[in-house]
């Protein structure tokens, strides 16, 4: 399909260096379509994905640990209460960036612990923490990959969106009011049957709003990946951007890097707009049958 | 008391290094003179210094990012479709888009501008964040706009306040009184998110002049230690967000003194 991309390339290049040849709208587009194509342009279209897939990844750890916490909160014992209460209103206080750079982190120097003292280096003298710097012995130091990369930030960003999710879900429970359950035990259902049947799923009612204005900043909070030194699509606009001189790329352009940043804001717009039509769509589901006044409800 | 000398010392030679004033090299640099030893002093005066400029970005943008908030949250609310098109199509672009990629257009905006002193992290970053608040904000206060009851408006009119007496007496009270708790969302977020600005969005870091954030990394780079830097700059923010919320409940204090029990 592409077999006649050398040829365009060599041909658009030949004409930028010389004045006399001019390039035809044809050939511009058919060199479009050849220059988006490259193999590095292919890998920042697979890093937009990989985006989608930490998006799609996350969500499911974070309500885990954001239903974890709630229920925590809500626990007898005290121990258990006092620290998802302090999970609930942790990212209020701290920003979540350094959460992100913290959690990978630790989880690596705990791994490496691990490895330092049971596995490898159990003769050596050198120890572990040495000071205020941490030292694993070489062969228990991990040189991360990009796949490690990535799952650790998942990790992170579950522990920080289950945080933020822990706090909406902990208000959603309040909010149903407490005459539902009154009923529901009045009806002689046990206590689980009340928080299964009747509590539980009269709390999505109320943490809609919430969990959407959630995903719309996690959406938003996905950049950050290029600042763990994970190679998404910020960093791929970087390097794509550049200028190419004619002199080392078979493309080569001037500094494109504000357009591929446009772009970049484009695709997060596009998301952001289908998101926010998905939630409308389901908060209409969710308050179907409830009597709510319309002309507060038609915003969201 | 050696130790407490020790951190005047540090104080002195750091305490104001994120802007540029004092000791050239960082604590533990090997490759410029000067560097003291990296120690629990060291950091917690160095990361305090750039807890300054996080506090300073925070104020500057919230603060003149108000009335741009004002402004478009009123051209919002009009009829006109010349007037709510622009303020919309800005707020919706904003606030669709992440930060970190506005910090990266802002940059080379201003670079293809040739706007040299917008290329420093001290203005450009302001500027975008400035505008970004702008847009959160004026969509919460756009909101509270919608939200103030139309009887309040009919009692202004019958009593014959000209429109200009009607917004200062009536709308705009009763608005930021609606709009404060969201507002103080707002402020909490932004003032978390001036932490990503030396972190690589696009803005160069001249002389090693950073933020809290920076300075936190840097040492734990330097250290392979992260269990103690980060704590650090979190404990500031704890602290400082402690603050912040505490100022806020007061302006929401101030502006609800007129109702019973309710704050």
């Amino acid at each position: 399909m592409f077999e006649h991309c050398p040829a365009i390339a060599e041909q658009v290049k030949l004409a930028l260096g010389d004045e006399a040849l001019s390039i035809s709208v044809q050939e511009r587009a058919q060199w479009f379509s050849c220059y988006f194509t490259t193999k590095k342009h292919l890998s920042i279209f697979r890093a937009a994905g990989v985006v989608l897939l930490i998006l799609a990844f996350t969500v499911p750890v974070a309500l885990l640990l954001g239903f974890l916490g709630a229920l925590g909160k809500a626990s007898r014992w005290p121990v258990i209460s006092q620290i998802c209460s302090l999970y609930v209103i942790m990212v209020r206080g701290i920003p979540d960036i350094i959460f992100f750079l913290f959690v990978p982190l630790t989880i690596e120097i705990g791994i490496e612990y691990v490895m330092h003292s049971f596995v490898y280096c159990r003769d050596s003298a050198e120890p572990f923490f040495n000071g205020i710097n941490i030292q694993p012995c070489s062969e228990a130091a991990i040189i991360p990959t990009q796949f490690n990369r990535i799952v650790l930030a998942v990790v992170a960003y579950g522990i920080v969106f289950g945080s933020f999710a822990a706090n909406i879900i902990d208000g959603a429970l309040k909010a149903v009011p407490f005459g539902q359950r009154e009923t529901g035990s009045a009806f002689g259902l046990s206590q689980r049957q009340v928080f299964f049947d009747i509590h539980l799923p009269q709390m999505w009612r109320y943490a809609l709003p919430g969990f959407s204005n959630l995903w719309l900043i996690l959406i938003k909070a996905t950049p950050l990946l290029f600042l763990l030194g994970i190679q998404d699509i910020i960093y791929y606009a970087d390097l794509l951007g550049k200028m190419a001189t004619r002199r080392y790329s078979t493309y080569p352009h001037g500094d494109w890097k504000l357009w591929y940043f446009i772009a970049l804001g484009i695709f997060y717009l596009a998301l952001t707009m289908l998101s926010q039509l998905v939630f409308t769509r389901l908060e209409r589901r969710f308050n179907k049958g409830m009597v709510i006044n319309e002309t507060t409800s038609g915003r969201v | 008391m050696e130790m407490l000398s020790e951190c005047l010392t540090a104080l002195d030679q750091y305490g104001l290094r994120s802007f540029g004033i004092g000791e050239r090299g960082l604590p533990g640099a090997t490759n410029t003179r000067g560097g003291a030893p990296i120690n629990l002093c060291n950091m917690t005066v160095l990361i305090g210094s750039g807890m300054l400029r996080n506090i300073l970005f925070g104020l500057i943008s919230l603060s003149t990012g108000f009335f741009l908030a004002l402004s478009l949250a009123l051209l919002k609310s009009r009829s006109e479709w010349y007037l709510t098109g622009p303020a919309r199509v800005m707020i919706y672009t904003f606030r669709g888009t992440p930060l970190l990629i506005q910090f990266f257009i802002g940059y080379l905006i201003f670079a293809s501008f040739g706007l040299g002193v917008f290329r420093t992290a001290a203005y450009g970053a302001s500027v975008v964040l400035f505008f970004n608040t702008a847009c959160y904000a004026a969509e919460i206060l756009y909101g509270a706009y919608r939200a103030v009851p139309n009887s309040d408006l009919e009692a202004a009119r019958a009593y014959a306040l000209s429109p200009f007496d009607r917004f200062r007496d009536v709308t705009f009270p009763t608005m930021m009184r609606l709009a404060w708790p969201a507002y103080t969302n707002e402020a909490i977020f932004l003032f978390h998110a001036t932490t990503i600005v030396f972190l690589g969005a696009g803005f160069p870091v001249r002389r090693q002049s950073g933020d809290a954030l920076y300075y936190a990394q840097y040492f734990a780079e330097r250290t392979f230690n992260p269990f103690i830097a980060y704590p650090i700059v979190a404990l500031y923010f704890v602290l400082a967000t402690a603050i912040l919320i505490l100022m806020m409940r007061t302006v929401q204090v101030y502006l609800n003194r007129h109702l019973r029990n309710a704050r």
